[in-house]
């Protein structure tokens, strides 16, 4: 086969396609000895480059280790208003937290899930099995050989994902978990905005176990030396703002 | 606002200063210790007119008060550690049980179910509690002893961190919403024009039962060997597939007047039904049932369009006949 007959050969299959062809379906459909996975990739390559560099309506994009003709993101709103809410729902949070552990410590029971998130799993798995993005894996060797759950191709193509290893990284979800439990929740944000202050420039309330260090203790343990006016600036800033920041802190219950 | 909320007669008519059993022998217990603990709680109202201004608050009571949606007890553990500017490894097990068991009471002055998970936590950490306050015996001399708390500290760490995954794949979920592949298919109007719905089984039992009303009642019994057998049956009843490519249930099964007859044939179409051997359809709710060979032997053109329908007289051929 002609190099430039593979490109509309693959183009008509995944034209036809609903859902991600892997370059090795695509080989033995085209039933060519000739031809390797990496030609099919090659021309996979070459098709998406065209159509980015032609600007077309549509991308070829790559959903749990297949490929896919999807639209673009700048299209979505009038995609999204054509085919009038036949999306299905997102995700609720039970369950993005669910397969968010499912994910990263699959295979896995459901009495783990239950331990790291501290709730029932039941209705959430059942829901995630429904739809595809979890599967039974297998049974545990422990003692009553329970369940073993994992996720997906269709999980990868849901989330956007090429391969599980596309993940978000773990060290960095520690850090970013570290900030998020220490960043303006939206809530805070809006009340803060009303009152006139600018979240953005207030660094929210970080407990000292987590805090980093502020720019005079740096400095000083580094033996830098310091700009003492600014830092003191800042530091004047942060105590005015704490004043604010316990405003949104009532206690529960704990009223004298 | 205040007033709303004051104690409930439960709280007022407790004694005061009962012991707390969080761990008692049943499950359910744990919620009466949740009531008892809260008399040791300063008094005054549960909700103060700030907490309506509490930041993460969001479903809204009757009362008005916000409340936040935890995703459960460790969800809610992280919230109290946050607002508090608790140190999340050296967690005061004193206080963030009170502030525990008053979001509790909060969720419960406001009527909401508090899932049986948030109590249970409520009473670890009342046991966790109890621990911390036993004094370590010198002779113990156990150096290595773990502090109690670090099992919820690893529980907390952990699940912050899978809470933050989650977060991640949401934005990757959002995301991958903006972008839509084929198999969007318009979803097809209830059409009057379908040519064939499923039959239900209650349905040919209607027929069933019409069919031997249509017969009569046996006034006379013969005592008579029946030599029907369901294999004999079914045989006869694919072989008239097998020459008219289809037919009318009510023909089939009414061709003789003998009941055993008829409910052997009955249940002959069951069985091949049941094994996928032909196939029942009808052209529209409450219309004559037809009776196919199987789901490949129902012609295509049926399946689409109606007008291609064959006059009920016509002989369907099957594709494995022509």
């Amino acid at each position: 086969m002609e190099p430039n007959e593979l490109g509309p050969l693959l183009e008509a299959l995944l034209f036809v396609a609903a859902e991600p062809l892997s370059a090795g379906t695509l080989l033995r459909t085209l039933d060519d000895g000739n031809l390797s996975t990496q030609d099919v990739r090659s021309a996979l390559d070459r098709l998406a480059e065209e159509y980015d560099a032609q600007g077309r309506g549509f991308q070829l994009m790559q959903f749990g280790g297949g490929y896919q003709i999807v639209t673009r993101e700048v299209h979505a709103p009038y995609v999204k208003s054509f085919l009038a809410g036949r999306q299905k729902a997102r995700l609720s949070r039970a369950a993005l937290e669910t397969i968010a552990v499912i994910a990263y410590k699959q295979p896995i029971t459901r009495l783990e899930i239950e331990r790291v998130r501290g709730v029932d799993a039941g209705g959430v798995l059942s829901t995630l099995l429904e739809r595809g993005l979890v599967q039974i894996k297998g049974r545990d060797a422990g003692p009553g050989r329970p369940l073993l759950y994992a996720t997906t191709q269709n999980f990868l193509d849901y989330f956007g994902l090429s391969r599980l290893t596309d993940l978000p990284n773990m060290d960095e979800i520690t850090s970013l978990a570290r900030a998020e439990t220490f960043a303006w929740t939206d809530d805070e944000r809006e009340r803060m905005e009303k009152q006139g202050v600018e979240p953005d420039t207030m660094p929210p309330p970080v407990p000292e176990s987590e805090r980093p260090p502020t720019a005079l203790e740096y400095a000083e343990a580094e033996g830098e030396p310091v700009e003492r006016e600014a830092i003191e600036a800042q530091e004047e800033d942060r105590a005015a703002f704490q004043e604010i920041v316990t405003d949104f802190g009532p206690e529960v219950g704990d009223q004298a | 606002m205040i007033d709303e909320v004051e104690p409930t007669s439960d709280e007022t008519t407790s004694p005061v200063g009962e012991p707390i059993y969080p761990m008692g022998p049943a499950l359910h217990v744990p919620a009466d210790a949740v009531q008892l603990t809260l008399l040791d709680m300063p008094t005054g109202s549960a909700v103060t007119a700030e907490e309506e201004e509490h930041p993460g608050f969001e479903a809204k009571s009757p009362l008005g008060v916000r409340l936040p949606v935890f995703e459960g007890p460790l969800d809610l553990l992280l919230y109290l550690i946050r607002r508090d500017q608790l140190d999340i490894y050296d967690i005061p097990i004193g206080h963030i049980t009170e502030q525990y068991l008053g979001m509790l009471k909060v969720l419960e002055v406001l009527d909401l179910e508090v899932a049986g998970d948030f109590l249970v936590m409520a009473a670890s950490l009342m046991r966790l509690k109890a621990r911390m306050l036993l004094p370590t015996w010198p002779e113990g001399e156990e150096e290595d002893e773990e502090d109690p708390r670090n099992e919820l500290v690893r529980q907390l760490l952990e699940y912050r961190q899978f809470k933050e995954a989650a977060r991640q794949l949401q934005a990757k979920e959002e995301e991958r919403r903006l972008l839509f592949g084929r198999g969007f298919i318009p979803e097809v109007e209830p059409d009057h024009d379908t040519p064939l719905e499923p039959v239900s089984h209650f349905l040919l039992i209607d027929v069933l039962k019409d069919v031997l009303a249509r017969v009569g009642e046996e006034f006379f019994y013969h005592v008579q060997l029946e030599d029907v057998t369901l294999e004999e049956k079914m045989e006869l009843v694919l072989g008239e597939l097998r020459e008219q490519g289809r037919v009318l249930f009510v023909d089939l099964v009414s061709r003789t007047p003998r009941r055993v007859h008829i409910v052997v044939t009955f249940m002959a179409i069951l069985e091949l039904a049941r094994l996928g051997r032909l196939v029942l359809a009808q052209e529209k709710a409450f219309s004559q049932i037809w009776i196919y060979r199987s789901a490949l032997d129902v012609p295509a053109s049926m399946v689409t369009e109606t007008s291609d329908l064959p006059a009920a007289d016509e002989p369907v051929q099957s594709p494995e006949e022509s």
